[in-house]
């Protein structure tokens, strides 16, 4: 399944933030997006997944066009994104996270809780085996039953990824993951998101631990002052001059 | 000694009915983000209800099932008319339109059953003692019944789906929203669960007292100091506060004089609010 | 005989304007007396606030047939207090300024009666009432002079409760009042009295309205060993003590103040638990003839017995009282005239009459005592009256009247 971005276009004022931004992305691969503080790619993220919207440009994902869809339509498609800042249920356990990540379950009442308890531990017993697993494979055994908002920002993070994965999403846009986590849990996560794309989940990651991400990524994107402007294979892009100077005139890998 | 424990006692099961209505005002305020103001008239309904139930079937246990039923309705009625179109407006809209919807249910039972008042016939019977203390089987039914329904209610916020939904949008309304957690079925929830605890305690204290318009209205300022008290939005605070209110005052009445015993509650209430006005659980909202 | 256009026009004229003197009756010399009649009709207390004003209608047709009181007849205006203080105080400020009233007769609660007397003190105008608040006795309330209360004060309720305590043969008494002047009134009242006649209050205990338990209250009380215990409460929190009494076992008796010891009590705690409870409340003066004469107009009016309701004997006397004042005062008398002669046809040293056609008659002749059917009416220097009392006993659960007590 393929991300297709044409011509996104946002503009404040006469700023335009993302300007005439085009590339695809396969769920097949991991792809990065770099580029210095202010390039435009967080709002490029909110653009993408219906949080904001365009000005101009169009969005398609497995081939359906997403560009009028809200957030939770094309997270219904397949395509889920976390936050910069992670945002989890603060009192409920982690397993409860990943519980109510878990898409629609028939949108079960507080009537069926007394009419149909059969049905409602059967979807339960479901899911509790997905949110189980989902535990193991991020390896947060030991805070499962904790709540959410005693964790370290590191493990923070892998609940939201975990979060994205319940929904069954397809591609998982993850907004700098490595920010302030430290260099092992960096290493967990990297290593779940190799897995995951091994079993056919796609990555679009924004970073600015370049070392970290061109482990991961196959394919880079750069963005500065609101335009694409280089595509390619981590090592070509990186030693691209247009490149370098973007990155000396903005932070420094 | 023995007497303190009586006192206690009394304290535990009156704290016990205090702690329901708490419980669900801080229910509403938790999910719902408003005071709801129409909670005691909610309680005075279900005992009205429950009142006709015992006396079509002569069973307190359909009475009581009648009124609980009668308050889940009464809540989502109120939902439907009233607070469903208030939910993008600030929440003293909602407080305000609560006031209103109270004001009616009172005018009504009024015009329906009269001003006089109305007991439930319980049985009158002697305590027995436990060592030496004296033990009211009545209030025992009565504990036994809040405490059963505490457990439900527990029951259904901690080990079912949509109570899990419901907390989640309790914790933050925007992530439940994005998460795909549909607000109308756990609003539904919501009101039809806190109209029917509101009713159990309206028939508890109808049956430890007496039945008439205004006994939920009166009842209003204690369940609100005790879901302030507990850390408003905290279920387990609100029953906690409840029952420590209760036994505060029970015990220390007979000490400073009986006329002190809504003044305690007050001062506990300003004491909170002055030094930890988040209350016992509560945690420190940050405005997201 | 031509009619001219002028007195044709004159003439209309008059007569259109006739709708316009309609609230006020063609009466003799001197205008009518205007009396605004102020009574809970709704409220807490409609169970006598009809037949309250409904006596003062009779009353006041019973004083007009007469010929009158001095020369003027009666007129009243109808009001409901619906029992509550804004309500009242609206429907007495439309009395005294639209129909300009120069007497307000049967207000019933003592907030009622409180919210009200500011306003008629300051038009100058009587106030005659049937609450229990010690305060409407003294200033503020009463610093004019023109209240006049035609029920006994809580004060005098417990003076009524320590002679049957007395009577009774207890030597333990304890009190409990609810917390606000009433309830306090009484038990205080009780205080005063049974320690003047050298006894101890082994226990007293204030309580706060609308709790859900009052054994706390309760076993203070009975911790003290009390063979009595004398309330100042009402019905709701007696019901809820009575139970909670009845089911600690514990022996004791009873003296309740007769608007809460009603037949709704013994109903709400049943035959067994009201058993033996002292039911205390100020009665008529059943014996007196002008019982007989309020009697008769009460049964024409509602069809009842006038025993059922006491206050619409104080409303009845209210305007006897008053018009034998005007009798007295003479033609073209203003209130404050008619004021200072309340005492003197009400009080002794007189010829006692007992309607007001012989008042009148009597007057003719000398001083007289005007002795109600709701008491004698001996009013004290705060207008307050001092009625007799009846002690009933609830008795597998009918309330029957034992006897009447003298204060």
């Amino acid at each position: 399944m393929t991300l297709r971005i044409r011509g996104m276009t946002k503009a404040y004022g006469g700023l335009r933030v993302v300007d005439d931004v085009s590339f695809e992305v396969s769920s097949t691969a991991v792809t990065g997006i770099i580029g210095p503080n202010g390039a435009g790619k967080s709002t490029l993220f909110s653009l993408v997944t219906g949080f904001l919207d365009g000005d101009a440009g169009s969005v398609s994902f497995a081939d359906k066009d997403l560009s009028r869809a809200s957030p939770m339509a094309r997270a219904r498609a397949g395509m889920v994104r976390t936050f910069q800042v992670p945002r989890e249920f603060t009192h409920l356990t982690v397993r409860e996270n990943l519980l109510t990540a878990a898409p629609n379950q028939s949108g079960e009442g507080l009537l069926d809780v007394f009419l149909r308890p059969g049905r409602i531990r059967q979807e339960e017993e479901r899911i509790r085996a997905e949110a189980d697993a989902m535990i193991a494979f991020l390896k947060l055994d030991r805070v499962a039953d904790s709540p959410a908002g005693g964790l370290s920002g590191g493990q923070k993070k892998l609940v939201e990824l975990g979060r994205a994965l319940m929904t069954g999403a397809r591609l998982i846009l993850l907004d700098e993951p490595f920010a302030g986590v430290n260099p092992v849990l960096i290493e967990t996560i990297s290593d779940r998101v190799r897995e995951l794309n091994a079993r056919g989940i796609g990555f679009l990651i924004i970073e600015h631990d370049l070392a970290a991400l061109t482990k991961l990524a196959s394919v880079l994107h750069v963005m500065d002052r609101g335009r694409l402007i280089a595509s390619g294979a981590p090592s070509v892009v990186l030693s691209d001059p247009q490149v370098r100077d973007a990155y000396l005139g903005g932070a420094a890998a | 000694m023995r007497d303190i424990i009586e006192l206690a006692s009394i304290g535990l099961v009156s704290g016990l009915v205090i702690g329901l209505a708490a419980l669900a005002v801080t229910l509403v305020f938790g999910i719902a983000r408003f005071a709801n103001a129409a909670t005691g008239d909610t309680m005075t309904l279900g005992a009205y209800a429950a009142l006709i139930g015992t006396a079509w079937t002569g069973s307190f246990l359909a009475g009581g099932a009648l009124g609980i039923a009668a308050g889940a309705a009464t809540g989502l009625l109120a939902y439907h008319f009233v607070f469903k179109k208030l939910e993008q407006r600030s929440s003293v809209a909602s407080l305000l339109a609560s006031i209103g919807v109270g004001f009616v249910i009172r005018a009504v039972l009024g015009l329906v059953f009269g001003h006089g008042q109305q007991v439930f016939q319980l049985p009158m019977v002697r305590p027995f003692r436990i060592y030496d203390i004296r033990v009211q089987p009545n209030d025992l039914k009565i504990a036994a019944a809040a405490i059963v329904t505490l457990v439900v209610v527990f029951l259904i916020l901690h080990a079912t789906p949509i109570g899990r939904r419901m907390r989640a949008v309790a914790d933050d309304p925007m992530l439940a929203k994005v998460s795909g957690i549909a607000p109308k079925r756990v609003m539904i929830a919501l009101w039809a669960l806190a109209g029917g605890v509101s009713a159990v305690a309206g028939v508890l204290l109808g049956m430890k007292t007496v039945v008439s318009p205004e006994m939920g209205w009166e009842m209003l300022l204690p369940a609100f100091a005790a879901a302030v008290l507990g850390g408003i939005g905290h279920p387990v605070g609100a029953v906690v506060a409840g029952i420590l209110l209760g036994v505060a005052q029970e015990v220390v009445s007979p000490l400073v004089g009986f006329t002190y015993k809504i003044a305690l509650t007050y001062a506990v209430l300003l004491g909170v609010l002055l030094f930890r006005p988040r209350g016992l659980f509560g945690r420190n909202e940050g405005v997201r | 005989m031509t009619v001219t256009r002028r007195q044709t026009l004159a003439g209309l004229a008059g007569a259109l304007s006739l709708p316009a003197f309609s609230g006020v009756s063609f009466a003799q010399a001197g205008g009518t007396f205007r009396i605004g009649a102020l009574n809970p009709v709704t409220g807490a207390g409609s169970p006598y606030g009809s037949g309250m004003q409904k006596m003062i209608l009779a009353a006041v047709e019973a004083v007009n047939a007469a010929g009158g009181a001095a020369g003027r007849k009666l007129e009243v205006f109808a009001e409901d207090t619906q029992t509550q203080p804004q309500a009242a105080v609206l429907a007495a400020k439309k009395l005294i300024e639209v129909n300009k009233v120069q007497a307000v007769l049967g207000t019933w609660a003592s907030g009622v009666s409180l919210a009200v007397m500011p306003l008629t003190n300051e038009a100058g105008a009587i106030l005659m009432n049937t609450s229990g608040a010690p305060a409407l006795s003294v200033a503020p309330a009463n610093a004019k002079g023109l209240g006049y209360r035609f029920q006994a004060t809580n004060d005098r309720f417990g003076r009524a409760f320590a002679e049957i305590a007395v009577k009774e043969g207890f030597k333990r008494a304890a009190t409990m009042a609810f917390n606000n002047a009433s309830g306090i009134g009484n038990t205080e009242g009780f205080r005063k009295a049974w320690e003047a006649k050298g006894n101890k209050v082994v226990e007293s205990v204030v309580y706060e309205p609308n709790q859900a338990s009052y054994r706390g209250e309760l076993q203070k009380v009975l911790a003290a060993k009390p063979d009595v215990i004398v309330t100042g409460s009402y019905l709701a929190d007696t019901t809820i003590i009575l139970r909670e009494w009845f089911q600690t076992g514990e022996n004791t008796k009873w003296i309740i103040p007769g608007w809460a010891a009603n037949p709704e009590l013994v109903k709400a705690v049943g035959n067994e638990v009201a058993e033996g409870l002292f039911s205390v409340d100020s009665v008529s003066n059943e014996q007196a003839p002008s019982f007989k004469v309020y009697d008769e107009a009460y049964r024409k009016a509602m069809n009842q017995g006038g025993l059922s309701n006491v206050y619409a004997a104080m409303t009845w006397d209210m305007v006897i009282t008053l018009a034998l004042a005007m009798e007295a005062a003479g033609p073209n008398a203003d209130v404050a005239a008619i004021n200072a002669k309340i005492r003197e046809v009400a009080n002794p040293e007189g010829t006692k009459v007992y309607s007001f056609a012989e008042g009148k008659e009597a007057l003719k002749k000398g001083k007289i005592n005007y002795e109600g059917a709701s008491s004698v009416l001996d009013f004290d220097q705060f207008g307050d009256v001092t009625p007799d009392f009846g002690v009933s006993i609830v008795s597998k659960g009918t309330i029957e009247r034992k006897y009447v007590v003298k204060i």
